[in-house]
């Protein structure tokens, strides 16, 4: 009997080995799941991953602060696109139409005084997790901040162009919200 | 064997020791304090030239820094893709040959030569003003200071690691001053497609190294900057 139960308990004990060998930590930080509150700041949280800890990392940070922007100003245009296509031979034509609903999220934002509250990177295997939470200072913290921080600082000049279609469809789609905006407010 | 599993559940990852002056740095008043990394060259005279040069170089960062440039994403169904950057920060080199430094204190490493430098007099190292590891997760509100962090990876040439977990740091503290960002989300029924590009362009002075951290288990070091208020 005794021995049933000691060959009971190693392999129960073989068993709790096992388990807890492939655990991978991808517990979400406290803040991440409920960001903090206060009426001073207004708080973004992002998570990211890549195999490169510093890409991972400057994923989150970007989308943390694009959390911000978007709480603070974001523009939904929905359109509704038709496509009609023509297929076959001359004499047997048919005819596709196609509808494709796309709405389009466009943000243009400065944030002053942003910044990592806490980060934390995990590694998942081969792969970076990092979790991160902005904070930017609204209001009287704001303003407290900017004084201390432009003092002494000045502006460099600096513009570089940029080819890529994708990056010229962002500046056009930022154009048109800056024309939309100006036709709202009568001039 | 369970002397071998004993052994091998209590590595320590923390294998090197790092002089407390590197780990929490002294803040000066008058004198600003600054660490010189190297790699380890066959002649020892060698790398505290070089660490001395990289030390004269973080001060004339630390005289006016100015950071900019832009990174750029794109949005796929698979999610967020870092597509490149251009952040550089510009400083003036001409001001180095005139940079007074002395070097209070050496480390050598198996790879690396830290130096301790100081703009003033060698004297009685000032304290720090941090003298835990708390700030690791989250940033301390240290009254007076304005405080980011920098991280990097750890590099085979460990200098490198902390020199990029520095720039991290001093990109973070420009963004911390003025930060742009533009995002284009397209959705359609089927996916969701964008781009999305961040860019900074400020100029940054009197920016402090006040901590450093590795954490070798996770492959990271980690470096607390700021700018006294």
């Amino acid at each position: 009997m005794k021995k049933v139960l000691v060959v009971g308990l190693i392999l129960v004990l073989l068993m709790v080995g096992c388990g807890t060998k492939y655990k991978s930590d991808i517990s979400a930080p406290d803040w991440y799941l409920s960001p903090p509150e206060d009426p001073n700041f207004m708080y973004g949280t992002s998570a990211a991953t890549s195999v490169d800890f510093q890409i991972a990392l400057d994923k989150a940070k970007q989308d943390a602060r694009l959390d911000v922007a978007e709480q603070i100003e974001s523009h939904i245009q929905g359109l509704v696109k038709k496509f009609d296509e023509e297929i076959g031979r001359t004499d047997d034509v048919e005819l596709l139409q196609q509808y494709t609903r796309v709405s389009k999220n466009v943000v243009d934002q400065t944030l002053i005084g942003s910044r990592v509250k806490k980060s934390v990177v995990k590694k998942e295997g081969k792969m970076y997790r990092a979790f991160v939470l902005m904070e930017v200072p609204l209001g009287k913290a704001r303003e407290e901040l900017m004084n201390q921080l432009m003092m002494g600082s000045n502006k460099h000049i600096y513009t570089r162009f940029r080819a890529s279609q994708s990056f010229k469809e962002l500046e056009e789609e930022i154009q048109k919200l800056r024309e939309f905006e100006k036709e709202q407010m009568g001039y | 064997m369970l002397p071998l599993l004993i052994g091998l559940l209590s590595t320590n990852y923390n294998t090197v020791e790092y002089p407390y002056w590197f780990l929490q740095m002294p803040i000066g008043e008058e004198e600003f304090f600054v660490v010189g990394y190297s790699p380890r060259y066959h002649y020892l005279s060698s790398s505290i030239e070089k660490a001395e040069l990289v030390a004269k170089r973080k001060i004339a960062t630390h005289l006016r820094d100015s950071i900019f440039g832009e990174r750029a994403f794109s949005l796929s169904p698979l999610g967020k893709i870092y597509l490149s950057e251009t952040i550089n920060e510009i400083f003036d080199t001409t001001a180095i040959k005139n940079i007074e430094i002395s070097i209070i204190d050496t480390a050598i490493f198996a790879n690396m030569v830290i130096i301790l430098a100081s703009t003033g007099e060698e004297g009685k190292l000032p304290p720090p003003i941090i003298k835990d590891t708390t700030w690791v997760v989250g940033i301390p509100g240290i009254p007076g200071w304005i405080l980011e962090t920098g991280t990097a990876p750890i590099y085979e040439h460990e200098h490198n690691s902390w020199l990029a977990a520095e720039k991290d740091a001093r990109v973070s503290l420009a963004m911390s001053l003025e930060y742009h960002l533009k995002d284009l989300k397209k959705y359609d029924e089927k996916s969701v497609s964008g781009v999305s590009l961040e860019s900074v362009n400020s100029v940054i002075s009197g920016v402090h190294t006040i901590a450093r951290y590795i954490n070798r288990r996770e492959e990271f070091c980690k470096v607390l900057m700021g700018i006294r208020k």
